[in-house]
Parts: C-alpha cells; structure tokens; sequence
C-alpha cells in the first residue's frame, strides 16, 4: 500500500486500525522496586502502515514491540488487534493469533537456532500453525526464500555459513513464511555493516509492498526511521513524547526531545569538524532512570524550556493538528516561537 | 631535504608498508602493505567497515595483537621505531605517550577498582605523582572530562556510572599522562546518539587544550566527519582513499567512499525511496590476494581490476584513491549518472 493510500485510509475513517494500543503500561519487579518500562502508551496502526518507534536505549522501545506482540504481557491497557484484545487472550487463543504477528530482531545470530537447517527454521511456523507440511511446505520456504532474495539453495544450509546480511535475510523469511500482518521489526539493521544495511531497509521495503505488510519498525536510528516509516513515535523513558508523520519530521517536530534528537543527527557530507566547546558545556548528564517516577515531565531535567510546571504536572499527549502529537506543556509557544 | 626533517620532527606516527597476518593453520593477511602518518595535533579518521583490519591497525601501533600475529613493515611512533621496540620501553609509552579507548569501557575498566584510583594507577606508573598529589590530579582529570562532583564520583566503581560517564572516565584515564596520541577505537559506537555528541565535543576540546594528535577508528562517517583532520578509508586490509575530511565526504574518488557514503539515508532527504545499497558483501579472501578486493561489488569495474591491484595513486589536491579509474577529473557519483543517461 502505498504512502497515498495510507493517509488516504486513514483520513476517510472507514477503515478500522490493524491494531490499536490503549493505555499500555509493561512493569517489572513488585511492590516498591517497581519499574515501569513502558508507561500508559496508546497508538493506532492502520493497515500497510509503518509506525517508526525511536528512543534512545533504556527508553522503553523494545519492551513495547515484544508487550505488543504478547512476548512480555503488558500490566495494563489494551492491545486490540483484528477485533480482539490480545492482553486477555490466554495460551490456546493467543497461539492461534501468532501467526498473523511476527518479529524480526536485531541480531540473527541469536535468534535462529545454530542447529537447524534454515529449511528447518522456515518449516516451523508452517507446521506449527498448521498451514503446510511436505511438498508444499517446502515449495512454500523456496518461494520466501526467493522473495528475501535468496535461492533454493539456502534451505539446506545452517546459518554459520552465511554472512550477517544474508543471515539477516534468513531471519526476515522466517517471520514472514506464516504470511504474518503485523511485523515488529527490532533494529533489524543495527548489527549489520553499513554498506549491507541499505540493502536491508530496502529488502523490508519491497516485502511490504508485495504482501500488504504493516511494520513497527524500532530503531535508535532517526534518518532510517524517517526513511522507511509513515509516521514517527518518539518515546522517552517510557512514555510517548511525539508522534507525528514523517514527512514533518524535520519541519514541525516540537518536542525539545525530539528536536534534540534531531540536532544530533549529523550528516557526513555536510558535517565539519567540530569546534572545540568548553568541557563545562558538554557535561549534562543523562539522568538514570530513577525506579520511583518522579512528578512531572521526565525529560524536565535535560530540558532547555523546562518551567516550573514541567516538574510537577505530567504533560499529557496532545494532537497538534491531524496525525500530529506532542507531550509539552509549552508546545504552543515554542510552535509560536519556531513560526516567528 | 629540510622539508622532509620537517615533517619528520612533526610527525607523531608514521606506518610504512605494515602488513599483518594471523597464523592459524594458514596465514591469512589481514592488512596489506597499510602507509600512513600523523602530524603533530592531527586527527586521522580511519573509517572502514568490521572486519577491514582498522582496529587490527590501531593495536599494532600499540603492539597489542595476539601472539599469533605476524607483522611487517614499519612503525615510527614519536621517533621510535615500535617494532623493534623491548618490551619494557613498549609498556613505558602504552598509557604513556600514546593511550587508547576502546568501544566498550565496561571491558577497559577494572570493575573491582575506583575510577579515581584506576586514574592514580596509571600517574603513578608514568609520572612521579604519588598518595595525595595523584588525587588530587585525578579529580582534576575527572573534571576535565565534564564530570560533575568529581572529588565524589572519583571513589565510584565502574558499575555506579552510565555509559556515557564510564566512557569519560576511560577518556580522563586515557589523558591523564598527557599523550601526545590517542587512539580511539570506536569511541562513541556504543553510546546513544545524544552522548555521543556530547563525547565528540569533549575529544574536540581536549585535543586543542592538550595538542594531542588522534587516530579515530570509526565505522560511522558522520562521526568521523565531526573530528576528522583527514580521513583513511580501508576496505578488506587495504586503504581504499585518503584525503583531507570535508572535500573526501563532499566529493568521494573510490566507487567504495562514494558506496558507503550513498546508501545511508539523509533525514532531509525522500523518504521511501530506494537506498543505493551496496551490493554483496566483502569477501572473506586474504588482504594480499591479487586484482581489487572491491572490484566484486563495483559497478565501474572493468577487467584489468580483477588481475592488476591498484596503487593508492595521487589524483591531485594531496588526495589519493586506490582505482584504477580513479583520477583529478573522475568521480564514481558523476560517472552513476552518465552511465544511468
């Protein structure tokens, strides 16, 4: 589905979201050594969308992909996807959805079993769901195969013998052999060579396309996010800072977050040498995630606009204009300041 | 002939024709015939994807690889020649006149040790500074390096830091003997992309206050371009382009440079498109084999590329590019859009 249509879908309003998020919240630990890892996060996901999920580490992100897809289960909220709430699914019925939600991660090498052929690896969805045994299982993995842009060839193979970029591939075929809807893609290509990653990006681009795919797509990474998703989220320490289109990024994005984030993106073509910056200057400090949450806006500490206000009242998530969502109290005067 | 007593007076490393191996069963050669040199207060950005032999050159000049590696060639660090070097007057400059960081400070630092006393540790085995005076002088380091409450933090392990801080603990340590090179060994590649700025702005302003030459290491062109007086490029053990930072990031000569520099996507650019990828992967062969070690993924090759190694020539402007087509008026973007027409 292309960008136009997306939009299109989703501005007619008579399509209902692939999966919709209320509230979700993921804790670990109890009592008073509670952590809350992801806090109250809602979003909608048209079908053929890419949501771009981007934070820095510890922010919550990768904790959000798996509570979405039931790998972790969420604490509170909801995850509606196809018309059922998945966080009260149990065993039986949550297995029956798996097929239809998938996860590609980060690093290959640990997500597939060194022991298997990666004909092995492919047949499994197909026989665990049900879907094909024999023959047409294995015309079914040569057909994935081919369409990662790998051959035949390769289902005989155990993955020491590929290189990180076509292992990668293996990886990709595997979450998408049981022809899933949903793909939650987990930096799928931060440990790989840069020369080897473009070729990645583009690879889940072509998929999308060919099987309707909707992707949340996770990364550090900002001009690869803005690259591949229709809409961006931005998260820090668990919470939902920006959410707006891609497209606006660099324009109207508001948050001081995600404007920081941007100012850290640095072009190589465009980038010179660095001045020199008295040490005094570049010495803020991240702050650790404290485990009892402070009042407030938690990016307050590190914030330039900060007002008394940010560190007593959390700010809540509000839209902007259209698809476009902040979490700053003073959105509309830093918008004034930016138009002026 | 002055020129040259110049130059040598201001040179702080010079690598001429190193080659390097690893014996195990066979030798494979993991860096061919690899000619550098770095001035006085220089930075150098070596950049080059895994497995390119960059870090392997970084050690080397610190006479930090394996026992079973084999090296050839030469080593000029500030007049010394590092090879031929005795074991004792090697530990004398580690840490000394050159230091080094790593990626990952949680494995550089000892975790059941102070940062202030891992810092008075190394004052004291390379200065005469002892008991209070090495204190006091690590906390002024810890100072330098944009730590807050230095004198506290000074008497925190490790664990206690984030990443961020572990890594200018490392950089304070590194400093702390007034090096006259720093290698960096992917400095910032473990870092979020907020704190890496940060660590980048701290290398820039020390390096002035201390007019310390650096060798970067980086897989990250961006990163590099913000420290970088010149960059190396090295693919598959050899140095594919060099040149001064902005015109080599602005106008790359080797279809590799050029390769690299294209297929990461610019967050003001089109979005959705495709990315120019690189097509392939770098071949597992050895550094010395015959012909271009790029030429499988090149788009320009041409046949003598396969038999013939190109000579890392002079194209002019003291740039210099590992092609055979590489010249003063051919570049590989140009040539793309001629071909694509």
């Amino acid at each position: 589905m292309t960008a136009a249509a997306v939009m299109q879908a989703a501005a007619s309003g008579d399509t209902a979201p692939l999966l919709s998020v209320n509230g979700m919240t993921v804790e670990f630990g109890s009592g008073r050594k509670t952590f809350r890892a992801v806090d109250g996060v809602s979003f909608e996901l048209m079908r053929g969308e890419t949501l771009g999920v981007i934070g820095e580490s510890g922010c919550g992100k990768t904790t959000l992909g798996r509570a979405v897809l039931q790998l972790l289960r969420p604490s509170a909220g909801q995850v509606l996807f196809r018309g059922r709430d998945l966080a009260r699914l149990g065993g039986a019925e949550l297995r029956g959805m798996r097929h239809h939600m998938q996860m590609i991660f980060q690093d290959p090498r640990s997500s597939l079993d060194p022991r298997w052929t990666v004909g092995d690896t492919l047949r499994e969805p197909l026989a665990v769901h049900g879907i094909a045994s024999g023959a047409t299982a294995d015309r079914i993995v040569d057909e994935m195969l081919e369409a990662v842009g790998l051959t035949a060839a390769a289902r005989k193979r155990y993955p020491h013998e590929f290189s990180g970029g076509q292992l990668q591939r293996v990886a990709i075929a595997r979450a998408l052999v049981a022809r899933p809807e949903l793909v939650v893609c987990d930096e799928p290509t931060a440990s790989l060579d840069v020369s080897v990653q473009a070729q990645v990006v583009n690879l889940l681009s072509e998929l999308q396309e060919r099987f309707g795919l909707t992707y949340i797509f996770i990364s550090h990474d900002l001009a690869i996010v803005r690259h591949l998703a229709h809409r961006v989220m931005v998260m820090y320490f668990g919470r939902v800072a920006e959410i707006l289109p891609s497209e606006d990024l660099a324009r109207a994005a508001r948050h001081p977050y995600t404007r920081t984030l941007l100012s850290a993106v640095r072009d190589p073509a465009t980038t010179v040498k660095r001045r020199p910056q008295p040490a005094e200057a570049t010495a803020a400090e991240a702050p650790q995630l404290p485990i009892l949450r402070p009042q407030g806006c938690y990016y307050e500490p590190r914030c330039t606009h900060a007002e008394p206000r940010c560190g007593s009242a959390t700010p809540p998530l509000e839209t902007m204009e259209g698809r476009h969502s902040v979490a700053c109290h003073r959105w509309r005067e830093l918008a004034r300041e930016a138009a002026a | 002939m002055e020129r040259r007593d110049d130059r040598e007076r201001d040179e702080v490393l010079a690598v001429e024709d190193l080659s390097v191996g690893f014996v195990q069963d066979e030798t494979r050669t993991v860096l061919a015939r690899v000619s550098l040199s770095i001035g006085r207060g220089e930075t150098l950005g070596l950049v080059g994807e895994s497995g390119c032999g960059k870090s392997t050159l970084g050690r080397a000049v610190m006479r930090l690889l394996p026992a079973n590696a084999t090296m050839d060639g030469r080593i000029r660090l500030l007049g010394a020649d590092v090879l031929s070097m005795d074991e004792r007057a090697m530990r004398r400059l580690r840490g000394g006149a050159v230091a080094m960081i790593f990626q990952n400070p949680m494995s550089a630092l000892n975790p059941v040790l102070t940062i202030g006393r891992q810092i008075t540790e190394a004052l004291e085995t390379h200065t005469g500074l002892r008991g209070r005076a090495a204190t006091a002088r690590a906390v002024e380091l810890l100072h330098m390096v944009g730590i807050s409450r230095p004198a506290d933090r000074a008497h925190e392990y490790p664990h206690q830091l984030s990443g961020g801080m572990r890594q200018r603990a490392m950089i304070a340590m590194a400093i702390s003997c007034d090096p006259k090179l720093l290698i960096a060994d992917e400095p910032t590649t473990a870092l979020d992309v907020t704190v890496q700025a940060q660590i980048l702005d701290l290398l820039a302003s020390l390096q002035e206050k201390l007019s310390m030459a650096m060798l970067f290491i980086s897989h990250d062109m961006s990163a590099v371009a913000s420290v970088a007086d010149r960059i190396a490029v090295m693919y598959a053990g050899r140095i594919v382009e060099e040149g001064a930072a902005a015109p080599l990031l602005r106008d790359p000569a080797h279809p590799y440079t050029s390769g690299l520099l294209n297929s990461v996507p610019h967050v003001d650019g089109a979005r959705r498109t495709r990315l120019q990828a690189i097509p392939g992967s770098v071949s597992a062969g050895s550094a010395d084999a015959a012909g271009c070690s790029f030429r499988p993924r090149c788009g320009f090759a041409i046949a003598r590329c396969a038999v013939e190694t190109p000579p890392l020539a002079d194209i002019g402007a003291g740039r210099a590019a590992r092609c055979w087509l590489a010249s003063a008026d051919w570049r590989p973007a140009a040539a793309a859009r001629s071909m694509a027409t």
